[in-house]
């Protein structure tokens, strides 16, 4: 069994040794060890070049980064959280994005950088944004979100191969979670969907920690008779709409779990696209399970209340199949 | 300091600068002929300090610029044709007609383009740099930007990284006084820009920026002690811009009595004046440079007027290393 | 004339006026001279020469506003430059622009047709139902257009009351119980001994069988089964009848009615199917329309009045007009079925079981799935001759499977 956390550290370890053109960069991840201990260790066994702590500056180093790949290496930025991406912004949208295409076709910019998102630790509402939907706008960038221990693991090596930059969300509520590490297969596709249980009668979509509230409200309700087949994006750009589709097609019945808030969320989206490609399929109302409007509250009852929890999953997915909880 | 002014030198600067002027000058009348769109940012007056930093240069050295960056471009070495192709928004264009004015790119030629975004580049800088030192190779990264930038956090931030890395980055301040309509007395507490950067620790240098020699001078110093490890340094050219911000710009904030005492003081009538007076020039050999340069700049314009647009059909081109089937 | 035009002094100025002439008609003006001041939204702007020259005279009143690139000034023609170069000095005249303007395209025409598409759904069925006045899925829509269902009749249990798939799939059994009646078992048998009595007395029959190789059809069959869901998959007789239904285009003759010593073909292609009941009955509701359906739909309306034939439901016109009867006995393990023509149809064609037996292929025996097609035809409309084709075309049909 294997931490999040740690597969995470192993491979950032993994890609540090087999190509030297690799570096880590971001707040306290060297003599810290990362804030959420994701880096503990590396400082010791690659030396202060290759682990590099650097000031309280998003924009500098993430644009440190962006021409530090243009010029060759393979940079991993880590920001801290993506609360702290804003003041990077400009460097993400305005060079990582464009510069591909403002220079038609001469300059890539092959980077990585690696956020904590997320909410659930009654931290606030500066601390616990979910804004993977805004990156997931953006052409010219790819966004990734492993939602396993498994994908934990291999999807760095993925996004360290991309030519393009490349955007990989970590839930904070995921680092601690405990899974068997399955070993990585040949066809293995950092960009493509997987469906994380196989059902007839519902289809559930969702990403990042909404995956395994998804997989135990399909438990649940299995008692009952009901088959919910639940789809892991774990890419947000692209949507795998192959696989979104196919599902709908089936079940006809569609819940979209997403933790951003449900104003313009990845949710919407999705929603959009099926309503566009899969009606004659759909056999009730498209349900999104989102954050409220509201910027996320400290006290824990409030917190809980705000972002989606299982029963309101469970209430969406009995809606939308016209049964009863 | 060592002047370099042999004859044929300073012919070379002159030709360079009327060149970038007489490219401004010819884009200015297209613009109000709206074959050039969107935002015209002229280099007018300003010449001197793209010119004489790039005499210190190699060609793999890198550069960054602004959205005032024709002249930079020009300088680094661009096509003329390709950058006016580009100016017309053409496929035949150094960026393929994508970028326009403001992103003039030239991946072989280390030109990393201009920015729309003031301070922007800063920070890519440093990361290039980075790159340079951590593959050992000895190469620099000039970044210019107007004096307007150093009110943006990135300015900061990035002198802050390139001293504490100690990378191979020249920093050049186009200091011409206006950062948009707003002098500089209005946006900065302390108007010495070389004291900030010496703060971080940074080498600084303060020249006339209306004097290529001086320019060259002061950038082949400082281009030399990073090459040989003094860390990054910063160079502020003291300049004026002759014409407005950009093109539609009524320039209120700026008298024209202002304006028409630094038209003698720009860097082409100074250079014309003293090659004139210390005979190494005389008239009819400045006009016929300058008539070459005119058949030049027909020439690039007869390019981008003849050349295609891009088709339509390829619109969702050059925005990943291959395209992904997003519909 | 060579005329100056109010300038552009940006992308947002659309109209600018002169308020006031600078230089005068003339009188010589060199470049970098004011002209006009011109006023815009965002307040006087100089316009200066780009080039020496003399003005002729003004186009325009002042204050007169005026969009961008209307000319406002004409200018007299003035050699200006000189070339220096072989020696010669040559006048020409300014503006070589010109020449080059002339040939340039604007932006506008550079681009031609829209590239974005909109993102439009891509599945679109024939018949939607869009008239009842009860919430209904899309889903629940479609079905019941398929299978004849009055969505006003139907009671939804689904969100907010809304009509569900789940709501027709009940609705249908119960059709069947109210409908129970129509089948009464010796009623319909006394009508089957009439039609066949009838049949026997007047129609002359002539029949001719023929065993294809159906191996390359299995093969694909399989493969297009792989990739679909249980639901979806495809018998054989999909597209069995889509390779009948193909042949019939190309003859005609055994797709129409006898009546009154006359034959008249049917544009129309309506495939009954015979299916027996439980308790010993027969029917043959037809396939309406099936010229232009390919395997999968064939395939959805076969199973569509198999349900409804054994539940009820099956509508009238659907008993009346077809227009050939297809008898398939493979399922019950048969290998040849000869049928009886139901007039006023014209033939009748009987499909038998797959079997897998030797067979000469390439003066090599392999084993191959095989399957004996019957036609029972009546001899006043067509011959042998023409049955052979008939059946020889299906056989060719069946070879080319990914075609149907």
């Amino acid at each position: 069994m294997t931490t999040y956390r740690e597969a995470i550290r192993e491979a950032i370890r993994v890609a540090m040794t087999d190509d030297a053109r690799v570096f880590l960069m971001g707040e306290d991840v060297g003599h810290y060890g990362g804030c959420y201990a994701v880096t503990k260790g590396l400082l010791d066994e690659f030396g202060e070049q290759r682990i590099r702590d650097t000031p309280l500056s998003e924009s500098g180093f993430v644009g440190a980064g962006i021409g530090a790949s243009i010029a060759g290496m393979r940079p991993i930025v880590e920001i801290m959280t993506v609360n702290f991406s804003m003041l990077a912004l400009d460097q993400i949208v305005n060079n990582a994005a464009t510069l591909r295409h403002m220079s038609g076709g001469q300059i890539g910019v092959p980077l990585v950088i690696r956020m904590a998102t997320g909410a659930g630790k009654q931290l606030a509402a500066q601390h616990s944004h979910s804004l993977e939907n805004w990156y997931a706008s953006i052409p010219g960038i790819k966004v990734l979100a492993p939602a396993t221990v498994t994908d934990a693991r291999y999807m760095l090596a993925e996004a360290l191969k991309d030519p393009d930059p490349v955007i990989i969300f970590e839930h904070v509520m995921l680092y601690n979670q405990e899974q068997e590490l399955e070993p990585r297969q040949d066809d293995y596709n950092a960009f493509k969907a997987s469906v994380a249980r196989p059902g007839t009668d519902v289809t559930i979509i969702t990403y990042g920690a909404g995956l395994s509230k998804a997989l135990q409200v399909a438990d649940q309700v299995s008692d009952k008779g009901m088959s919910v087949e639940v789809i892991d994006l774990r890419c947000l750009r692209p949507l795998d709409s192959e696989a979104i589709f196919s599902s709908v097609k089936k079940t006809g019945k569609v819940v979209i779990v997403d933790e951003a808030w449900l104003t313009g969320s990845l949710a919407s989206e999705i929603s959009a696209q099926i309503s566009e490609h899969c009606l004659w399929s759909l056999d009730a109302p498209i349900q999104r399970v989102c954050t409220q409007e509201v910027p996320i509250p400290y006290p824990a009852h409030l917190e809980k209340a705000a972002i989606p929890q299982i029963e309101n999953i469970l209430q969406a997915v009995n809606f939308v199949s016209g049964t009863s909880p | 300091m060592k002047l370099h002014i042999s004859r044929e030198h300073l012919t070379n600067l002159l030709s360079e600068m009327i060149r970038i002027r007489r490219f401004e000058e010819r884009c200015a009348q297209l613009y109000t002929e709206e074959k050039i769109r969107g935002f015209l940012h002229l280099y007018i007056g300003e010449e001197a300090i793209a010119v004489g930093v790039m005499q210190a240069l190699e060609k793999e050295d890198t550069v960054f610029a602004t959205y005032r960056e024709h002249g930079h471009a020009l300088a680094k070495g661009l096509d003329m044709n390709e950058v006016m192709a580009e100016m017309y928004g053409k496929l035949s264009g150094s960026s393929k007609g994508r970028g326009g004015s403001m992103h003039i790119f030239d991946y072989e030629k280390k030109f990393y383009g201009g920015n729309a975004i003031v301070g922007g580049a800063l920070p890519m800088a440093v990361g290039v740099a980075m790159a340079d030192k951590l593959m050992n190779r000895s190469h620099v990264t000039v970044c210019f930007f107007g004096e307007g930038a150093v009110a943006e956090g990135e300015f900061h931030e990035s002198l802050n990284l390139a001293k504490l890395w100690d990378l191979p980055v020249l920093f050049v301040c186009e200091n011409n006084g206006y950062a948009m309509g707003t002098a500089l007395k209005y946006s900065e507490s302390q108007q010495n820009i070389a004291a900030k950067a010496e703060s971080y620790g940074l080498i600084t240098r303060s020249v006339d920026g209306m004097n290529v020699v001086e320019v060259e001078t002061a950038a082949i110093d400082a281009v030399k002690g990073i090459r040989n490890g003094s860390g990054p340094q910063l160079l502020e050219c003291h300049t004026y811009r002759l014409r407005g911000h950009s093109m539609f710009d009524t320039q209120q904030y700026r008298s024209q009595d202002e304006v028409n005492q630094w038209l003698d003081k720009g860097p082409i009538a100074q250079m014309k004046s003293w090659l004139l007076a210390n005979v190494y020039l005389n008239e009819t050999e400045i006009q016929q440079i300058e008539d070459r340069i005119d058949d030049e700049v027909n020439a690039a314009i007869e390019f981008a007027e003849k050349s295609d647009f891009e088709l339509v059909e390829h619109l969702t081109r050059h925005v990943y290393a291959e395209p992904l089937n997003m519909d | 004339m060579k005329t100056l035009n109010m300038p552009s002094f940006g992308s947002d100025m659309d109209i600018g006026k002169v308020v006031e002439w600078v230089a005068k008609p003339g009188k010589a003006f060199t470049k970098g001279e004011t002209l006009a001041l011109i006023e815009t939204a965002k307040g006087l702007i100089d316009m200066e020469a780009f080039e020496d020259g003399v003005i002729d005279t003004y186009l325009i009143d002042l204050d007169k506003e005026v969009p961008v690139g209307t000319p406002i000034l004409s200018l007299k023609y003035e050699p200006l430059r000189r070339i220096v170069g072989d020696g010669d000095e040559k006048e020409i005249e300014r503006n070589k622009l010109e020449e080059i303007e002339g040939k340039s395209i604007s932006a506008q025409e550079a681009i031609t047709a829209p590239l974005v598409e909109t993102s439009i759904g891509s599945e679109t069925p024939k018949d939607i139902l869009g008239k009842t006045t009860h919430r209904a899925s899309p889903a629940a829509r479609v079905y019941a257009a398929e299978h004849g269902i009055d969505l006003d009749k139907v009671k939804g249990t689904g969100p907010l009351g809304s009509i569900v798939l789940k709501d027709l799939k009940v609705e249908t059994t119960s059709n069947a119980t109210s409908n129970q009646k129509g089948f009464d078992t010796k009623l319909m048998r006394k009508a089957i001994a009439s039609v066949v009595s009838q049949s026997k007395k007047e129609i002359p029959h002539y029949y001719l069988a023929h065993t294809i190789n159906i191996e390359t059809l299995q093969i694909w069959l399989d493969a297009q089964n792989n990739q679909k869901t249980v639901e979806e998959r495809l018998l054989i007789q999909a597209p069995i009848l889509c390779a009948i239904k193909n042949a019939l285009k190309k003859y005609p003759q055994f797709n129409g009615f006898y009546n009154n010593e006359e034959f008249i073909a049917q544009q129309q292609i309506n495939l009954g199917v015979a299916i027996s009941l439980r308790g010993g009955g027969l029917i043959a509701p037809a396939i309406l329309d099936a010229g232009t359906l390919n395997p999968e739909q064939l395939m959805k309306r076969l199973k569509s009045i198999s349900e409804r034939a054994k539940q009820g439901g099956i509508k009238q016109s659907e008993v009346t007009r077809a227009t050939i009867t297809i008898s398939n006995i493979g399922d019950r393990g048969v290998e040849v079925i000869y049928g009886v023509i139901f007039p006023p149809q014209v033939a009748i064609l009987g499909v038998g079981k797959v079997q897998r037996i030797p067979v000469a292929v390439d003066n090599k025996v392999q084993i191959n799935s095989m399957l004996t097609i019957t036609l029972a035809a009546d001899h006043r409309v067509t011959d042998g001759h023409d049955g052979a084709k008939l059946l020889n075309e299906i056989d060719k049909q069946l070879q080319k499977p990914e075609a149907l």
